[in-house]
């Protein structure tokens, strides 16, 4: 759990997330993927409680959220990333098949950096998880708090 | 005056007094004359004898000096009293100079100018009269002079103190010996209340004259009438010298004489004080019109005795009374066809007059001895009794009465009344009155409910549909693209091992995967143009189709389009829904002419139809057959075969969905071969 995770993923479906994976190991990100299965998890993992109460390592650079989810769903797990100042300065990119006018909207309501609609076929899922992924882990400069953890974490 | 009054007193007394008087002076100037002559030579017995004739004589004179003086007194009296009779004749007297000069005047003309009489010896009479009289003044003096005879004229004179006063004057000249005019008498008369009852008589005529109503006066006995006015000659048509002729019965078919005369009698015996009644009267022209008459007697039972008729013809007012009779019925249609009560309050005594049908909306078959505010209160429920009264204040405070509540009826059901009306106050501001109409609304209350039902069943039912379409959204696309992925994943772990057949097996999954995945796209879109509100705005459609253009161009690179759009005019509609109308038409127009080269597609407007603007889209691509056009718009409808041109048969749909929104309608033209044509209609901007 000390590895160093740029990327959270948090997606019910285990074939989504295997797809995604796929598409982030073109910039070798698969492996700075930590994966959770809803919002519970996703929630605990960064306030560090229950089964993540001894992470240590820092938070992520990029949280990818999808949206339709048993539990908590991604709107409320979105809300309350960007409702807790400790959290609020990580970017969320919503990762969803809906493009419901009502999911954007809120989506965006709550705070959120991005949204992106899974698309169909498969080359164009790839291209966008890439970009995504390759944008918020690699080009954008992480919040203050995440790159102190990173550049703890790299020494 | 006194000297000419003792001139005239003189002569007039001279046939008895002088005689006398000159005998006695004879005799008396006889007696010292022979006294003188005879007395020494007069024997005793004569002297005695002239001493007793002088004491006889003395006594003789004494008598006649006493005689004299009594006539004087006599004549001093008569001349009093003509001196009184003078001054205080009824009648003003002047005596003029043939200068019109006063040289006397008694005493009334004093009051009758209002001078002292002194003062006005000496003044010419025409300074009494006003500048604008003068003339009828002079003509009379001129008469008097010229004729010699008497002479009368009536002349306004102005007193001193400026009022003027009509006087009557009537002059004779009086000549001496030779008929010369020495001077003229005048006597005048003060006739302002006769000229003033004149005046009152004339303007009473002309009043008579100038009301509309027909006046006529006749004799109760001839029957004739002496007076009618213009009005009366207007009704008949008769003129007035024709009508002093006639008598009522020439007026009145329908009448004869001895019931006409039966009818006033009771008036011009002052039994009964006036009688109106209503017949016709027959105009010279031969039409019969109605008329209302009221009759009265003017001095019953004195030679005077008069028959007063104001007569009025209601033709007019028999077709006003009809006009209301009928507006009346139509108000009653009206009311009866709302199936509307009417009701006054009254606030004072808390009592309402209604119509039958007010009655009935409260459960009664018919009208209640009584009804008021209390008895109303006692029919509603006691849930509605606070609301009722809350808007009985209102309509206090504000004027207007305007309730719906439910009331009991006898029977024990339950009924919903809504009641409007207006509240009118005296004129110390106090609310003295209501007036209104009730109905029963409680179908309409029946419906409402139902509606209401309908609409929260719709709502949920639409809630249920946006729940599900959200669910397609997430769970129907999410295994597409597992299908799609994996299919995909296991084309490059299988790289170069898959015979040519089954790659073209892991082609079709992958191409079947992507269209199921436009058709939800599609379906999607389809469903929310449907449920989403509307947001009517006004819309640039030119730079809207000009967008489409150039998001469409972009997806078309290598292919030759010759575009053609025309100004078209502003339009009200929503912005988002307009935009999909004209991506799914331009979108159609381009994919359908690709065979073309280079690819004709114009949008443009085609004039207005019901105020609507007509736009198209025109395209000179592959077309279709007219006799499937009723197809086109339908959903999931397709003309062209997948092979030939891919789709989902919902884009049509979906704009047929979204111009019907905007109250607008499409239609299509088109040949085979020969491109197609689409046409929407929307609602022209008002500012353009």
């Amino acid at each position: 759990m000390n590895a160093l995770q740029r990327i959270l993923l948090v997606e019910d479906s285990p074939r989504d997330a295997e797809l995604v994976l796929e598409a982030l190991e073109a910039y070798h990100l698969a492996n700075e993927v930590f994966h959770v299965r809803d919002g519970v998890d996703a929630l605990d993992y960064l306030y560090r409680r229950g089964q993540f109460a001894d992470r240590s390592n820092g938070q992520p650079a990029v949280v990818l959220l999808d949206l339709k989810m048993p539990k908590v769903d991604g709107l409320e797990v979105l809300r309350q990333i960007k409702s807790d100042p400790h959290l609020k300065m990580i970017p969320v990119v919503i990762m969803t098949s809906s493009r419901e006018e009502q999911d954007v909207d809120k989506s965006y309501d709550l705070g959120v950096n991005a949204y992106v609609v899974k698309p169909v076929k498969f080359h164009d899922f790839i291209d966008a998880v890439k970009q995504v992924g390759g944008f918020w882990a690699i080009i954008n400069e992480p919040p203050p708090g995440s790159r102190r953890q990173l550049g703890g974490a790299g020494a | 005056m006194r000297t000419h009054l003792e001139r005239v007193d003189v002569k007039a007394k001279k046939p008895n007094g002088p005689k006398k008087v000159t005998g006695l002076r004879r005799q008396a100037e006889e007696l010292p004359r022979t006294a003188k002559r005879n007395v020494a030579a007069i024997p005793v017995k004569d002297v005695q004898q002239l001493m007793h004739e002088l004491q006889v004589h003395q006594i003789e004179m004494e008598t006649q000096k006493e005689e004299l003086r009594r006539t004087q007194m006599e004549l001093e009296a008569a001349r009093t009293r003509y001196v009184d009779l003078y001054d205080f004749a009824p009648a003003g007297h002047l005596t003029m100079d043939t200068h019109g000069t006063i040289m006397e005047a008694n005493l009334r003309a004093e009051t009758l100018f209002g001078i002292n009489r002194k003062a006005l010896i000496g003044q010419p009479l025409a300074r009494f009269i006003a500048s604008d009289d003068q003339d009828i003044f002079h003509r009379h003096c001129q008469e008097v002079l010229k004729t010699g005879t008497r002479q009368t004229c009536e002349v306004p004179f102005r007193k001193e103190d400026g009022v003027s006063r009509w006087v009557c004057c009537e002059s004779l000249a009086v000549h001496d010996e030779s008929g010369r005019i020495t001077h003229w008498q005048m006597t005048l008369l003060d006739v302002s209340e006769r000229k003033e009852a004149e005046a009152v008589r004339r303007e009473a005529l002309s009043t008579l004259d100038a009301i509309v109503d027909g006046a006529f006066i006749f004799d109760p006995q001839t029957l004739r009438f002496s007076y009618v006015n213009e009005g009366a000659v207007q009704q008949v048509g008769y003129s007035r010298e024709e009508l002093l002729r006639m008598t009522p019965l020439d007026l009145k078919p329908e009448f004869d004489e001895p019931r006409f005369r039966a009818m006033i009698a009771p008036l011009v015996s002052g039994a009964e004080s006036a009688h109106s009644f209503t017949t016709v009267h027959r105009r010279k022209d031969g039409v019969d019109v109605p008329v209302e008459i009221n009759l009265q007697c003017v001095e019953p039972g004195t030679a005077q005795t008069r028959l007063i008729a104001i007569v009025r013809d209601f033709t007019e007012r028999m077709k006003a009374e009809k006009a209301v009779t009928e507006s009346e019925q139509r108000l009653n249609l009206a009311l009866d066809s709302a199936q509307m009560g009417v009701w006054e309050l009254n606030l004072t005594n808390d009592t309402a007059i209604r119509t039958l049908r007010h009655d009935q909306i409260f459960g009664y078959p018919s009208l209640q001895p009584e009804w008021g505010s209390k008895i109303f209160l006692a029919h509603v429920v006691p849930e509605d009794q606070d609301l009722v009264k809350k808007r009985f204040e209102e309509a206090f405070a504000t004027g207007h009465f305007n309730l719906e509540c439910r009331i009991m009826w006898p029977d024990q059901s339950l009924h919903w009344i809504a009641a409007q009306g207006r509240v009118y106050r005296n004129h110390k501001g106090d609310s003295v009155r209501m007036m209104g109409v009730v109905t029963d609304i409680t179908e309409r209350k029946r419906a409402e409910e139902e509606i209401r039902k309908r609409g929260e069943l719709l709502e949920a039912a639409n809630k249920e549909l946006e729940a599900f379409s959200y669910s397609v959204s997430h769970d129907l696309r999410a295994p597409l693209r597992h299908i799609h992925g994996y299919v995909e994943m296991l084309r490059r772990a299988t790289d170069g091992q898959l015979s040519d057949k089954a790659q073209r097996y892991v082609r079709t999954i992958m191409d079947a995967s992507v269209e199921m995945g436009q058709l939800i796209d599609d379906l999607l879109a389809f469903s929310r143009m449907g449920r989403t509100e509307m947001i009517e705005s006004r819309v640039d459609l030119g730079a809207l189709v000009q967008d489409t253009i150039r998001s469409v161009d972009m997806a078309t690179t290598g292919r030759k389009i010759v575009w053609q759009t025309a100004p078209l005019p502003p339009v009200v509609g929503d912005p988002a829904m307009l935009k999909q109308v004209l991506a799914n038409l331009v979108g159609n127009a381009v994919k359908y002419s690709r065979m073309r080269d280079p690819a004709h597609i114009a949008v443009g407007c085609a004039g207005e139809e019901d105020g609507r603007v007509i736009l198209f889209v025109r395209d000179n691509g592959a077309g279709f057959d007219m006799q499937y056009v009723h197809k086109l718009f339908g959903v999931f409808q397709r003309l062209h075969g997948a092979e030939e041109f891919e789709g989902t048969g919902i884009g049509l749909a979906t704009v047929r969905r979204i111009v019907a929104r905007q109250g607008g309608r499409v239609w299509a033209e088109g040949a085979v071969n020969q491109g197609a044509t689409f046409y929407f209609t929307l609602k022209r901007s008002p500012s353009a």
